[in-house]
């Protein structure tokens, strides 16, 4: 597997038990750029509420440092369950953890104590991978270790026991969901969507679970984390005439050579790149909204829109991290973070019309309003971002 | 009744200056106009560029600059080209 060709797509879906206010559960993950490395943890913590957050949170926290060190298992998991607080009522303390950690092109380690077992997706059948034990006093304690070398297309789901054992002394679910009712589940959904999201089959997990309890009323905390190993989605955002004209082919070809998604934002731009290519630009009068004009459909781009004023609304919807349906600017929002890596290529052309003092609103420069994207989209949705001009 | 062409500028600058909704124009229209107008968005015409047609939003009713054009500055143009 080389770096270049994977995306590890990581989301965790969680659910809080009836009656609390934080999730007993803890999910952590770290991307360690310069190792190629990815490390998870998901903690369930004894008890439920705050008292179990902070076990979870302490549990997940030592975890992924220790980890990303490279210290013993052994030895850290011990270190782990003397830190943690021990519980008034019970006198222990105590909180199931499962570590992933994975170098991205050869090989994923999973140590497991107490969680249910993960499960290893592959081509639609689940894999089974032997897990090892490794030390642990008892068997509640037990520490189970697993390797293997992870391809593209699998995906890695942990869950804590509140999706194994959801619905548990139910009339339909007595002894619960359990990790096959959950793994069934799974691959019924790979069966119709093959190329689902982590993050849309962590919440569907999440939802399955939920609704096995009686009313929906979840007697414990659920947690699904889901690693997704796969081909990283590119988009190509074309925004802006270039300032020398003799690039505009070159502009176009970005179009026509790019493999994946690709946006043109910008009238002019579309016309551009539709007269270089050959292609013809139709409106979309449906898809006009919250002020915004509409966008257009063009054989080599996957959206147009208009430029600046599109722009510049998806920058607040991206900073607000909140957006309305079906606008052209949610729509290119959407685009966005479907993506792992988006390049951004802007002409540099400034529009003499839009710095006409007589029009009602201030038109941002559109170099300053992508370096306002670009920095949305690292920090808040820690998207792979590229800017370059021409 | 020969057909008309009208051209509507959805570009940024027409649509801030009060492009949107241009199209409703036909409204405005008979029946039997209204049967003969073809309305086509457009991505910016260009003619903001150039201050020799006036001020934005544009249309062109059969090629001919329709300048801050509204719903029925545009309605009289199509009228009229029907009477010639």
């Amino acid at each position: 597997m080389k770096e270049s060709d994977i995306f590890v797509e990581v989301e965790c879906s969680q659910w809080i038990k009836n009656g609390q206010n934080v999730c007993g559960d803890a999910f952590q993950s770290t991307r360690l750029q310069n190792e190629n490395r990815l490390i998870a943890t998901l903690a369930d913590g004894l008890g439920s509420g705050v008292k179990a957050n902070i076990l979870a949170t302490m549990t997940a926290t030592m975890a992924q440092r220790f980890s990303a060190a490279n210290r013993d298992i052994m030895k850290f998991s011990k270190i782990m369950s003397d830190s943690l607080p021990i519980c008034q009522v019970r006198k222990i303390s105590y909180s199931t953890f499962t570590i992933i950690d994975c170098i991205l092109e050869e090989s994923a380690r999973i140590v497991e104590q107490g969680n249910p077992p993960f499960l290893l997706i592959r081509n639609g059948v689940n894999v089974p991978i032997r897990r090892e034990r490794i030390g642990g006093e008892d068997e509640a304690r037990a520490i189970y270790a697993a390797s293997f070398s992870p391809e593209c297309g699998d995906r890695i789901i942990i869950c804590s026991d509140g999706v194994s054992q959801a619905g548990i002394g139910s009339r339909d679910y007595a002894f619960g969901w359990q990790t096959e009712g959950c793994r069934d589940f799974v691959l019924n959904v790979l069966k119709d969507k093959p190329e689902i999201s982590a993050r849309e089959l962590a919440l569907l997990v999440r939802n399955a679970a939920i609704a096995k309890w009686p009313d929906r009323i979840a007697k414990d905390d659920i947690s699904c984390a889901v690693i997704y190993f796969r081909r990283p989605r590119k988009t190509l955002v074309l925004s802006g005439p270039p300032f020398d004209q003799n690039k505009d082919k070159e502009y176009a070809m970005f179009l026509r050579s790019h493999r994946g998604c690709s946006v043109v934002c910008g009238g002019t731009t579309a016309q551009i790149v539709a007269r270089e290519l050959g292609e013809r630009i139709d409106i979309d009068m449906n898809s006009a909204g919250n002020d915004l004009p509409p966008v257009s459909r063009m054989k080599s781009a996957s959206l147009v829109t208009e430029g600046i004023l599109t722009i510049t609304r998806a920058v607040q919807y991206l900073e607000k991290m909140s957006w309305p349906k079906d606008d052209p600017a949610s729509m290119l929002v959407e685009y966005l973070l479907n993506s792992d890596e988006i390049r951004f290529v802007i002409g540099t052309k400034v529009n003499e019309a839009h710095q006409d003092p007589s029009l009602p609103i201030d038109l941002e420069m559109r170099r300053n309003i992508v370096k306002r994207m670009k920095v949305a989209l690292e920090k808040k949705y820690l998207k792979i971002v590229d800017v370059e001009y021409i | 009744m020969d057909k008309i062409t009208v051209e509507i500028c959805m570009g940024t600058t027409c649509f801030v200056m009060g492009g949107s909704g241009l199209e409703e124009f036909v409204e405005l229209l008979n029946d039997d106009e209204k049967k003969n107008v073809e309305v086509k968005p457009s991505t910016c015409i260009g003619l903001c560029k150039d201050r020799e047609y006036g001020k934005a939003p544009y249309a062109l009713v059969n090629g001919e600059v329709v300048a801050e054009a509204t719903i029925s500055s545009i309605a009289t143009k199509v009228k009229n080209c029907f009477k010639k």
